[in-house]
């Protein structure tokens, strides 16, 4: 098959890519990257697992052919800062928001993209956010709860 | 106490929300294969001819293999009965049905090189429904008929009730098959090793059953199969797909090189194991003062194309089919039936949702032509201590089941939603509320299945569990610990846990049948106190002090000089009894969960919508160990229960699933999720660990027929067919049957 290369942003860093020509933004971080933290999960845009930021708004990877993201900016789950780990680990697992695990990477994603615009939230806002997000084992509310106590506590961080 | 009924975080949630967890499909290993299987597109066929010479010839491809090359038997099964091949003989009996194997380099020339394979089919009429399974010139699916299964059991005399009876009412319910759709599709890892065995990493509830039926599939000595669960994404019942394991292993072993096979989310569809559809016809004879004097049920189950879970899904809905109530007078028989569609497997709830779905809304519609409080219909025939269940089994003294159904009861009067009230404002919406009951028993159905544990003081100071049953993401595992915290006094940070993995651990049974805090826990418990005891004397004898936590590296140190290792072992088998062949007595469970669920619901008439207000969820669940595990056992179960209601359903044409992936078969979303109020009442299980009882199943259990009795309510239509999707509420809004 014939190859493509390109070159963007992943995680902060430029890097260079030369994957088959049709090949998904999914299977070049899973495979060229070793980035296993995008999960897949249904490969047609649906679950949310393959969530990644694209220039800051939160994208099925498995949907977009990886050329086209050339000078993008790509942020996956191990990108986050450890400072930003930390506090959505803390409210993820305090909040019982994490069964088995699958859809936590995309969901934590589509959840930063979120609050990276704004954090006076409703709860209907972050419904909203992750309503792209399909998790079968929680029943989303804790998932919500979780990252209502991120915004709460971004916003009090801001204040003082 | 310092652990138990306490919300310890689940240890696996940190590498999980930081992507670093290893699902099977993460694992790499250099030289690594990929398998594929080479699938019928017919539901029923004969196999004519398989081609496959072309392709062995196709530098890249490093095996096929068809089912002649099996080295052991050709059949696989999750019970007792083995009736289906990993790869197909002679004939395939449902869509998807592997006929040949192919391993390659590659992701992209294995899916390639599947398509060179030529197979000839000779096309057998399909068998898609079960009505048309019973049909006399229908084909069979195998050669002993399609009906392969009839169970019965009765109680009482339901005849002579019926006579005495005020009130008689008859219906037929159906429903629906619907997928586990776990977000981590099915995936396999097997590596040959050097003595000729293999090592599979599996994403699975029970890696010593696997391992059963990989070593005889390969024929292979069973100390020679290794299999080990990676971080499982989901099960619900399903996984391991048998077939696929056996797969990956008969590749591996062929090439001698690691091989990896992962499902496509279209292959999980077609493929894995389903929830069992039915047909139900219920009657029940009633007492004009609400008492139910006797019921009948007869129940069509689907078990699609093999046996697989049915034969132990029908004897648990033998026994569940009344619901929660004292009934003197019942007769049920279960028969089950081959179609041409993918087995019916074990999904949680294992074949209970759908009788409750039907008992509840015949509760209800007695409820309405007797004029009594659907709520007070329940209390009056509501199991209390000392009834007898349908198998003459007594219900022990420490069920709370009637306060469940009042504590909701409560919950409802306080809120003094008035929701409930038809709206003025706009016509075309319908307001309405509905409850659902259940009681669901803990473990197998009447066989022993017994938990085993060891807990053991680790050369680096720390306390290990070994248990066989994998952790699923329920969190078993941190229950584990902190029954064994709590047991030893020892802080919980120092007890970790090895499960499912069949080098180090024993059969402690599968992560199924709501068994793993009651059965399993109870084994954990009893291997902490084992060593406690042990210790004890250990120290007694060195003049140590307890706590552990002060004195366990000189316990370690003098353990090490006197060369003993220490460990307590656990075993717990609940007393249960099978049933009697004839009569259907004895005690099929060690103990019953019970529950009760109530929810507000608006419809739209118009669209057909239903919007859900408010849920209210309250169960008689023993002593919780683990708050926040308990709460997301119980809303995981409502929503999956909400999809079940009125969202999810396979659509069936000619035996193949149209709706094979997340675009058109629909999960809930954040958005369908309404407010979900969860509680307990205050009870303790006179056999649990710490009192405690299982909730991953009966949270499951009464939600769709929750919804089902708001929505008849709303539209003053009885709902008598899962899912309420949009079509068939605007179908009922037609019709003219007014309660």
């Amino acid at each position: 098959m014939d190859k493509v290369k390109f070159s963007f942003i992943l995680n902060g860093k430029i890097v260079a890519a030369e994957p088959d020509l049709y090949s998904t933004l999914l299977d070049v971080l899973r495979d060229y990257f070793g980035l296993t933290g995008v999960k897949r999960g249904c490969e047609i845009g649906e679950c949310g697992a393959c969530t990644v930021l694209l220039n800051g708004k939160a994208v099925c990877s498995c949907i977009i052919l990886a050329p086209s993201v050339e000078n993008c900016e790509v942020l996956t789950i191990e990108g986050l800062t450890n400072k930003e780990l930390r506090l959505f680990q803390e409210a993820f697992i305090t909040a019982g928001a994490v069964q088995c695990g699958y859809c936590t990477p995309g969901m934590i994603l589509s959840a930063k993209s979120l609050l990276d615009c704004k954090l006076d939230l409703s709860i209907k806002d972050i419904k909203l956010a992750i309503s792209g997000n399909l998790c079968r084992c929680t029943g989303y509310e804790q998932i919500v709860e979780a990252i209502h106590n991120v915004a709460n506590y971004l916003k009090q961080k801001e204040v003082f | 106490m310092k652990y138990v009924g306490e919300s310890v975080l689940k240890e696996d949630a940190w590498d999980k929300v930081a992507g670093k967890a290893q699902y099977v499909e993460d694992i790499k290993i250099e030289g690594m294969l990929w398998g594929i299987a080479v699938r019928s597109p017919y539901a029923h066929a004969i196999i004519k001819n398989i081609k496959t010479e072309e392709l062995e010839l196709i530098p890249g491809v490093h095996a096929v293999i068809t089912a002649k090359d099996i080295p052991g038997e050709n059949r696989v099964g999750p019970s007792a009965w083995k009736d289906q091949p990993v790869i197909a003989e002679d004939k395939v009996r449902f869509f998807g049905e592997a006929v040949a194997l192919i391993a390659a380099e590659s992701k992209e020339m294995v899916k390639e090189s599947a398509s060179k394979v030529i197979v000839e089919y000779e096309e057998i009429k399909v068998i898609s429904e079960l009505q048309d399974a019973l049909k006399k010139d229908c084909p069979v699916v195998h050669t002993d008929g399609n009906v392969f299964l009839e169970r019965k059991i009765a109680k009482g005399n339901f005849r002579n009730a019926k006579k005495n009876a005020d009130l008689m009412v008859e219906n037929i319910y159906q429903t629906q098959s619907v997928d586990h759709a776990y977000i981590e599709p099915d995936s396999c890892l097997a590596v040959p090793q050097k003595d000729g065995g293999v090592l599979v990493y599996t994403s699975t509830k029970s890696v010593h059953h696997d391992k059963e039926e990989i070593s005889r599939v390969l024929g292979l000595e069973p100390s020679k199969v290794r299999v080990k669960a990676a971080t499982i994404g989901g099960s619900f019942g399903g996984k391991s797909d048998i077939p696929l394991i056996c797969m990956t292993s008969l590749l591996a072993v062929k090439t001698q090189k690691p091989v990896k096979m992962v499902y496509s989310r279209e292959e999980v569809f077609h493929i894995t194991s389903k929830r069992h559809s039915y047909i139900m016809k219920y009657t029940h004879v009633v007492r004009k003062d609400g008492k139910i004097l006797g019921v009948k049920v007869d129940v069509l189950i689907d078990a699609g194309a093999y046996k697989g879970y049915t034969p132990s899904v029908l004897g648990r809905a033998l026994i569940h089919a009344v619901g929660p109530y004292n009934v003197d007078n019942v007769s049920v028989c279960c028969r089950a039936v081959y179609t041409n569609k993918t087995s019916s497997g074990a999904m949680r709830g294992y074949g209970v949702p759908q009788l409750c779905f039907a008992y509840e809304a015949q509760m209800d519609e007695i409820a309405q032509k007797l004029k009594i409080n659907p709520l007070q219909l329940r209390l009056i025939n509501a199991f209390k201590p000392g009834d007898r269940t349908i198998t003459g089994q007594r219900i022990k003294s420490d069920i709370r089941f009637k306060e469940t159904i009042k504590k909701v009861g409560k919950i409802r009067e306080n809120s003094e939603n008035t929701n409930i009230q038809p709206s003025t404002e706009k016509s075309w919406i319908k307001r309405g509320w509905g409850m659902a009951c259940c009681m669901y028993g803990n473990g197998r159905t009447g066989q022993p299945n017994p938990g085993i544990a060891k807990v053991q003081i680790e050369d680096d100071c720390s306390i290990m569990i070994y248990v066989g049953s994998p952790d699923i993401g329920q969190g078993s595992n941190t229950i584990f610990r902190q029954i064994v915290a709590e047991i030893l006094q020892i802080n919980i940070d120092k007890v970790n846990i090895i499960s499912a993995d069949t080098e180090f651990t024993e059969d402690s049974g599968t992560t199924s049948g709501t068994r793993l805090t009651f059965i399993v826990g109870n084994a954990v418990k009893i291997a902490a106190e084992d060593l406690y005891k042990k210790l004890s004397l250990f120290l007694n004898e060195y003049g140590l002090d307890l706590p552990l936590d002060n004195c366990l590296i000189d316990l370690v140190r003098k353990a090490k000089e006197k060369g003993t290792k220490l460990f307590g072992r656990g075993f717990f088998d609940p007393p249960t009894s099978p049933l009697d062949s004839k009569t259907g007595q004895g005690v099929p469970y060690g103990t019953y969960t019970f529950g009760t669920q109530y929810v507000e619901i608006e419809v739209n008439i118009l669209t057909g919508k239903i919007k859900l207000e408010k849920f209210i969820a309250c169960y008689d669940n023993g002593r919780v160990i683990n708050p926040t595990l308990y709460k997301g056992q119980v809303i995981g179960g409502i929503v999956m229960g909400i999809g079940y209601a009125f969202l999810e359903d396979l659509n069936i044409w000619k035996g193949k699933i149209t709706n094979a992936n997340f675009d058109s078969y629909i999960l809930p979303t954040s958005l369908d999720v309404p407010d979900i109020d969860v509680n307990v009442v205050i009870s303790s299980d006179e056999l649990g660990p710490f009192g405690a009882k299982g909730i991953g199943e009966p949270a499951i259990i009464p939600t769709a027929a929750a919804i089902a009795n708001a929505v008849s309510r709303a539209l003053k239509v009885r709902a008598r067919c899962l899912p309420l999707n949009l079509e068939k509420v605007i179908e009922m809004t037609q019709r003219r049957d007014i309660l």
